[in-house]
């Protein structure tokens, strides 16, 4: 009677033991540590050919030729 | 009772390694297709973390190359403006005497509307030869920056295996208008415009051809130094995208 409530209780831990261990497995407490791959992305990169050529024709050297008309309109009347 | 409980803690980790030989055996196949699928994987994984260790090497040079950069613009832009500021202490220096001149002899004008006249376009041609010169200054600093944005660009492809010797080249051709420019630009500021006239008939061809003095002056930088920095920088530009990067 003894030894079979023993055996009871040993099939019971082997039970809980390779269930707790499968879940371990299955939920991937055994691998090795993941990659950060497909996570991190790289670093942004908004400098590309075709923003660089906006930022270039946005650029305005500028006409210097209506400030100085403004400056006519005084001369003529001296 | 100590051994039965060997006997149960014996059983319980031979019970253990069972369980996990078992899903050893599922999860690592070791023969025909699933060995080599497993192998596939394991190939596959090997060149994603290479893959991922040179981006971020990548990335890191990037950075460290984007932050040099931006140091190096700030230093520019600062110095640019500090010799601008030093041209325009000494430009005024230099003329006080004439311009002190000048505003007696304003002063001695008889005709008020005339003498308001002359002073406000003194006033103007002062002013508007600063605020050119500001303006093309401010121009260089942006044509900086994208120079800046072409090298970070460069170096990208450089890190990818391209050759940006060409790309390198005009960036440095550019740097070079760029300091041209600015020594012209500096030099503008240095000008000064000052009418100098013996009589009253002679106000108006005197502030003319002050006028005229500013207007060849301005469109000479803007068309000279100016369009060849933003044209090297163009250039520079063009020299990138042949990398087709």
């Amino acid at each position: 009677m003894n030894t079979s409530k023993t055996w009871v209780w040993v099939i019971i831990i082997i039970a809980a033991l390779a269930l707790v261990g499968w879940a371990a497995w299955y939920y991937g407490f055994f691998s090795p540590v993941a990659t950060k791959e497909g996570v991190q992305q790289p670093v942004l990169d908004r400098d590309t050919t075709a923003d660089i050529s906006n930022d270039l024709n946005s650029v305005d050297v500028g006409n210097p030729d209506q400030d100085l008309k403004n400056l006519d309109a005084d001369l003529n009347q001296l | 009772m100590n051994k039965k409980f060997i006997i149960i803690v014996t059983t319980a980790i031979l019970g253990f390694a069972f369980a996990f030989s078992v899903a050893a055996q599922t999860s690592a196949p070791t023969t025909g297709a699933g060995l080599k699928d497993r192998v596939k994987d394991l190939r596959q994984n090997i060149g994603n973390i290479k893959i991922q260790t040179k981006t971020e090497l990548t990335d890191i040079k990037i950075k460290a190359k984007r932050a040099e950069l931006n140091i190096q613009l700030k230093a520019t832009q600062e110095a640019a403006k500090k010799r601008i500021e030093a041209a325009r202490e000494e430009a005024k220096k230099a003329v006080e005497a004439r311009r002190t001149e000048l505003k007696d002899k304003i002063s001695k004008l008889r005709d008020e509307k005339k003498k308001q006249i002359a002073t406000r376009l003194d006033e103007q041609l002062t002013r508007l030869n600063a605020q050119w010169t500001d303006h093309f200054s401010n121009v260089l600093n942006r044509l900086s920056e994208i120079l800046g944005k072409i090298e970070l660009r460069a170096t990208k492809a450089e890190t990818s295996g391209k050759d940006v010797t060409a790309v390198k080249a005009a960036i440095q051709n550019a740097k070079a208008a760029i300091e041209t420019a600015r020594t012209s630009v500096e030099t503008q500021a240095k000008k000064t415009y000052v009418a100098t006239f013996s009589s009253e008939t002679g106000l108006g061809a005197a502030f003319k051809a002050v006028r005229d003095q500013l207007h060849k002056d301005l469109f000479g930088l803007r068309d000279g130094a100016m369009k060849s920095a933003r044209e090297a920088v163009q250039n520079s530009l063009q020299a990138l995208k042949s990398l087709n990067f």
